[in-house]
């Protein structure tokens, strides 16, 4: 479990420096299409450490795939679950997302389907791999 | 591929080949010294039985419930008294591992599948199918894509 930790705090601390990075590009982005013109202190401190926060769990979480005991479907579930809550909380305390269960489905509905969509291109991926084994094991 | 015979009463008796990767001519050169040897067995238990299993029938060992079993080509499985760690040293190259408590005989594997969640099973010629690790499923691949 120790080491798992290690691992988690590892992967995050090599991502953590994207998420203000990201969060850089996009103000840059809003200001430049004159969507954001001001910001307050309080919003860029927040913003700064949300995201960096955000990004630190998000790839720390990642570490759950290589706790062997912990069967693949739980695996991915505990990974699903903790970045939905790790994006939703730093949305909301952001104020990019509204407090609404409208704005919060939508982005329920958006999240679950981007999982869905990336799951399924590794699902093909580790398919593709299995194939080309088994053409090995059958060549022999 | 050089063969060379070198005859020296003095030194120990061993078979050492060099090659570039495993392969079948290997593999057979492995059985049949160890065959030679009498090491290519292993003593296996049932309930009120023992028996010489041979490394060449055993299709997987796995652990069940802190016992190591060996399953042979009828999947019946045999007790063994040693741990997983203990076989892998005098098993064959041909027994790969596929999980923490689970050594398989590539010779006997059919194939590997995959099922929606993304884990991987290994199939053998028993019938028996047993899940392979994610780690030890990147080993794997490594090890055949080098063939």
């Amino acid at each position: 479990m120790k080491k798992h930790m290690v691992e988690f705090v590892k992967r995050g601390m090599v991502a953590a420096w994207g998420g203000p990075v990201v969060l850089a590009i996009i103000f840059a982005c809003l200001n430049a299409a004159g969507v954001v013109e001001t910001m307050t202190v309080r919003e860029v401190c927040l913003g700064i450490i949300s995201s960096t926060l955000m990004t630190f769990i998000a790839a720390g979480i990642n570490v759950v795939y290589q706790v062997e005991r912990l069967p693949l479907p739980m695996a991915i579930l505990i990974h699903a679950g903790v970045l939905y809550l790790d994006y939703l909380l730093a949305y909301l305390i952001n104020g990019w997302l509204k407090n609404q269960l409208g704005p919060i489905l939508t982005f329920t509905v958006i999240f679950a389907a981007g999982f869905a969509l990336i799951w399924l291109i590794i699902y093909q991926i580790i398919k593709r791999q299995i194939r080309q084994v088994n053409m090995k094991i059958q060549a022999q | 591929m050089k063969f060379r015979l070198v005859i020296d009463t003095e030194k120990p008796e061993e078979v050492v080949a060099t090659a570039h990767r495993r392969s079948n001519l290997t593999d057979a050169i492995e059985e049949l010294v160890r065959s030679h040897g009498g090491e290519d067995q292993l003593p296996a238990y049932t309930e009120d039985d023992m028996l010489m299993l041979k490394f060449a029938d055993i299709q997987l060992i796995t652990v069940e419930n802190g016992k190591t079993l060996a399953v042979d080509g009828s999947g019946t499985a045999y007790r063994l008294k040693q741990r997983l760690y203990e076989l892998e040293e005098v098993l064959p190259s041909c027994f790969i591992r596929i999980s923490k408590s689970a050594l398989a005989n590539e010779n006997h594997l059919v194939r590997f599948t995959a099922g929606f969640s993304g884990a991987v099973d290994a199939v053998f010629r028993c019938g028996r199918k047993e899940g392979v690790s994610r780690r030890c499923f990147a080993e794997i691949k490594r090890r055949f894509n080098e063939r």
